[in-house]
């Protein structure tokens, strides 16, 4: 079949992606200046900052970092923490990753709805339901998260005092780590206080990075709709007495299917978004990680915790390029 | 001809509400239209012809409007049905064909879905039925059943078209409007989709044909009606306007047709088409005539009955409306 | 029927008028005179205000009064003066950044979009991987590897719109470049560089407003996010991220206004420059 060609070819590039990416990381964080310098400080004695660059394996030439480097991570081994717990940084990486995922499918999910809902009702409506709908879409996208962040905490948790603030459950009730998502992991443990806890603490953080990454969708679904209206092929639906409902189905369809070609690029945006959404509720995911370990001068697990984020991006974006081509029947091959 | 009238459109008028000014689309365009008849509506582009043909299911879009005139079709006065009443007459009872195969699928449902939506839409049947009967209208229109799961892009264009006619034809509409269903398509395709159509006649069905072409339109049709600027200027039995022709613009048109038998000379009509906006005093092809008079830049002509045809021109009619 | 306007002028604002209808005018308007009114207190912040912003007192989270109408931080200093002056951090470190993505995107757009080819292919997949990457780790990165400084922000921020300047100059360029009087001018053997220079740059400046200002939204937004992660100016320099984070501590105490000025402020000038950017998007890309 032509379409698992197609896949094995997206599949195939991710390498070179990857490839860049990682280039870009190693250019960036061992190129411009010296990285250990830039985390400790000018005023670290030397000495410790010669031990702590031969721990990072900074001291050999270029070229031979940059093979190792390559080399270590295609075998899977992203080296060992330098900081507070000496652990491999995979695994590091491994314990806050749940977090991360939780946070940016819930909001993922949040943004998609009310984009989808707000852009295909300024679409099919038009109006003054429009002109609010654009200005919502254009209000959301400047919004800043950790200021939206805190507003919801004044209100929701100083003021109404109905959500907490901050963590990803109340003391005492964190549920066992199966997956690592709380929300799934207290299902699993069948507690519901467990599940109330997490969800409650998941809501604030999910709405506040969904509903600033919304204005995107609603945008780009309200010029679809306008755009699909417009064709000529819906005149031909109502030539043919289709009701309006199924109409307003079909259209759905059509203007949403440009829109998953953006959501590869609009997942980068999601987790820029979920590193000041972390920062914000202080949710311990890979977003604080890497300002924590910045903190702690812990070379390798910022190194780590970046290539992570790129090899996350980079399957992100074959697996929607994918789902594209089985949705979309006109995709050529 | 005898038979009885299915479609009696009067008066109609259809405009434009655009920065620009009020573009009068079709105005005071009066038609009938018989059971099993052909009738071709043959004009310029942007003569106001989609109009007219949009105008009979009400699928006029804004800024367009219906401003005044009847539509009366199987006994039922179309323009002051309910919005829901002429959706179940759409696709039911009159079916559409547009002229771009191309664009007036869904890209995004195979054809056999697109013939099925409609059955179930107007009969409340079940899919597995109505996937039966997609199939059987498939083979009507000479496609193969297999096409059923084709995407529209699988599809030629010709094969687009005759799904487009499988869907207009699928709930045997007593009317079928074709907005210029071949001018998208080549020469040869063009001649199988006009044999579908006319077997359609057979079939009990009447068809609202629509044209820029006027030798394809003397070659298929029983009735003839030309329009100029949103007007019919000449209206009648094919075989009397195509041999002696009456209006100088269906003149015009008649001399700018190829003809390759006959190694005539082409001519084209001189200057172009009024701007629907604004147009002309008096009779709206006066600046393009070669016959043009005094009384043609003032007064505009009444339709007259006149050797088997209604044709608007000074030059059979006297100011008073007297046949000359 | 209306008399037929006549010369360049009246024919021009009727153009634009037509092209600014409705909602785009409002988008328009008011975005722009966010946007200057921001200019405008970055230049008279010291007249505006009569305190320091960056020295201390004893008056510390005062809540807004009419000394200190926007209240006083936890060193004691005016958040007033301290906000109006961050317009000046911001404004700089946005300029600075998008005059250097515009000096690297355009050049390598332009060679790309031109001569296409192999290199073309490179570099639209470097870039393009360069574009996925989520721009604000790249940043704080970046950021971290230069140390703190107004110029030293602004080079890890234009690094990440140098990409998105690539695209949109590179698939620009293309368009052009097919365009009749271009390929007249190629096919008479007109100098590659006087072709670049003299026909297609000048086509490409409505397309760099454009970009700017979408890009201009968001780079308000990426600094702020530096700065509130601690990677942009060094302190006491009044910077809107760094204030908002520092109030942060304090919110839950009920002092409210340390973090939400200077966030509205952030939020007010990021979208004066979306306001502008969804008008100019609209003309630009008629496409209803
Ligand atoms: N949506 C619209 N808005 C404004 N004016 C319109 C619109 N649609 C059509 N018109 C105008 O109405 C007139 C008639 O258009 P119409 O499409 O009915 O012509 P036509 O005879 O079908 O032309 P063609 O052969 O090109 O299809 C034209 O002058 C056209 O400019
Ligand atoms: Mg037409």
């Amino acid at each position: 079949m032509k379409l698992w060609k197609y896949i094995l070819i997206r599949v195939l590039l991710v390498i070179p992606t990857l490839l860049v990416l990682l280039s870009v990381v190693f250019i960036v964080l061992r190129m411009i200046g010296d990285p250990i310098t830039a985390m400790v400080g000018m005023k670290a004695p030397p000495n410790v900052i010669a031990s702590l660059r031969e721990e990072a394996g900074l001291n050999k030439p270029l070229y031979e970092q940059y093979i190792d480097y390559l080399y270590n991570l295609f075998t899977g081994n992203f080296g060992t923490t330098m900081a507070v717990d000496h652990r491999p940084v995979l695994d590091v990486i491994m314990d806050r990753f749940p977090a991360t995922l939780e946070l940016t499918i819930a909001a993922f999910i949040v943004s998609v709805l009310i984009g989808m809902l707000t852009g295909i009702m300024g679409g099919w409506k038009r109006g003054k339901l429009d002109a609010s709908v654009r200005i919502y879409s254009i209000v959301s996208y400047a919004l800043f998260i950790p200021w939206f962040g805190l507003l919801l905490q004044l209100v929701f948790g100083v003021y109404l005092r109905i959500l907490p603030t901050g963590g990803m459950a109340d003391a005492g009730l964190a549920p066992p780590r199966y997956t690592g998502i709380y929300v799934l992991d207290s299902l699993i443990a069948g507690n519901l206080d467990m599940f109330i806890s997490s969800l409650k603490h998941l809501i604030l953080p999910a709405l506040t990075l969904g509903i600033v990454l919304s204005g995107v969708y609603t945008r780009l679904l309200r010029n679809n709709m306008i755009d699909i209206l417009g064709q000529e092929f819906i005149l031909a639906y109502r030539a043919r007495g289709i009701s309006d409902s199924k109409i307003l189905l079909h259209s759905i369809k059509n203007a949403f299917i440009p829109v998953l070609t953006m959501m590869g690029l609009q997942f980068a945006i999601l987790l820029t978004g979920a590193i000041l959404t972390e920062t914000t509720f202080s949710w311990p995911g890979l977003g604080t990680m890497i300002v924590e370990r910045i903190q702690y001068t812990d070379y390798t697990a910022v190194q780590g915790a970046v290539v992570f984020f790129a090899i996350f991006v980079a399957i992100v974006n074959v697996i929607v390029d994918i789902i594209y081509a089985f949705l979309d029947p006109r995709i050529s091959y | 001809m005898s038979g009885e009238e299915l479609l009696k459109i009067k008066e109609l008028k259809v405009h434009y509400y655009t920065a620009k000014g009020i573009v009068k689309a079709v105005d005071n365009v009066s038609l009938e239209l018989r059971k099993n008849q052909f009738l071709s509506i043959v004009g310029e582009s942007g003569c106001g012809k989609s109009t007219l043909a949009h105008a009979i299911p009400r699928l006029v879009r804004p800024p367009g409007k219906i401003v005044s005139g009847n539509i009366f079709f199987e006994n039922k006065d179309l323009l002051s049905l309910s919005d829901e009443d002429i959706r179940k007459i759409r696709g039911h009872r009159i079916g559409f064909v547009f002229q771009d195969p191309f664009t007036s699928l869904d890209p995004l449902e195979r054809v056999g879905d697109q013939i099925s939506e409609v059955l179930i839409e107007h009969l409340k049947i079940e899919k597995k039925d109505a996937k039966e009967r997609a199939m059987e209208l498939l083979n009507e229109v000479g496609l193969t059943e297999d096409r059923y799961n084709y995407y529209p892009h699988q599809l030629s264009g010709g094969q687009r078209q005759r799904v487009a006619i499988a869907i207009a034809i699928a709930l045997r509409p007593s009317l079928l409007i074709a907005d210029e269903p071949t001018t998208a398509l080549d020469v040869m395709v063009q001649s199988m989709i006009m044999d579908l159509l006319q077997s359609l006649i057979k079939k009990g069905m009447s068809i609202f044909f629509i044209t820029h072409d006027i030798a394809l339109a003397s070659e298929r049709s029983d009735e003839i009606a030309i329009m100029y600027a949103g007007k019919i200027v000449e209206q009648g039995q094919t075989s009397r306007i195509i041999a002696e022709p009456m209006h100088p613009y269906t003149q015009g048109l008649m001399a700018a047709t190829p003809d390759i038998w006959e190694r005539k000379n082409v001519t084209s009509i001189p200057g172009n088409p009024p701007d629907l906006a604004n147009p002309p005093k008096g009779c709206r092809f006066h600046e393009r005539c070669r016959f043009a008079m005094e009384i043609c830049k003032e007064k505009e002509p009444p339709l007259i009955s006149l050797k088997g045809r209604k044709v608007a021109c000074w030059l059979y009619s006297d100011e008073n409306g007297r046949d000359n | 029927m209306k008399p037929a306007s006549h010369g360049l002028f009246s024919r021009l604002i009727s153009r634009l008028s037509k092209r600014f209808a409705g909602w785009r005018t409002a988008f328009m308007i008011s975005g722009l005179s966010i946007v200057l009114s921001f200019i405008f207190i970055a230049i008279a912040a010291p007249i505006l205000t009569p305190y320091d912003p960056t020295k201390g007192s004893y008056n510390v989270l005062l809540p807004p009064s009419a000394e200190h109408p926007l209240g006083t931080d936890s060193l004691g200093r005016d958040l007033l003066s301290r906000i109006l002056y961050g317009t000046r951090t911001i404004l700089i470190i946005l300029a600075l950044s998008t005059a250097l993505s515009i000096s690297i995107g355009l050049p390598i757009g332009l060679i790309s979009g031109f001569y296409k080819g192999a290199l073309d292919r490179v570099l639209s997949f470097v870039m393009d991987s360069i574009y996925a990457f989520p721009s604000l780790l790249l940043a704080i990165v970046i950021a971290l590897m230069l140390g703190p400084s107004p110029l030293n922000t602004a080079i890890s921020i234009a690094f990440v719109y140098v990409p998105t300047y690539f695209r949109m100059i590179r698939g620009q360029t293309l368009s052009i470049k097919s365009q009749l009087f271009v390929e007249a001018a190629i096919a008479s053997g007109t100098r590659t560089r006087t072709i670049l220079i003299k026909h297609i740059m000048p086509n490409l400046l409505p397309t760099l407003v454009v970009i700017f200002s979408i890009n201009a939204a968001d780079t308000i937004l990426t600094e702020a996010g530096l700065s509130f992660l601690g990677y942009s100016v060094v302190p006491p320099t009044p910077d809107w991220g760094y204030d908002l984070y520092m109030g942060r501590y304090y919110l839950l105490s009920g002092y409210w206004w340390l973090s939400f000025f200077p966030g509205l402020m952030v939020v007010l000038l990021s979208l004066g420059f979306a306001l502008i950017g969804e008008a100019l998007g609209d003309i630009y890309n008629p496409r209803k």
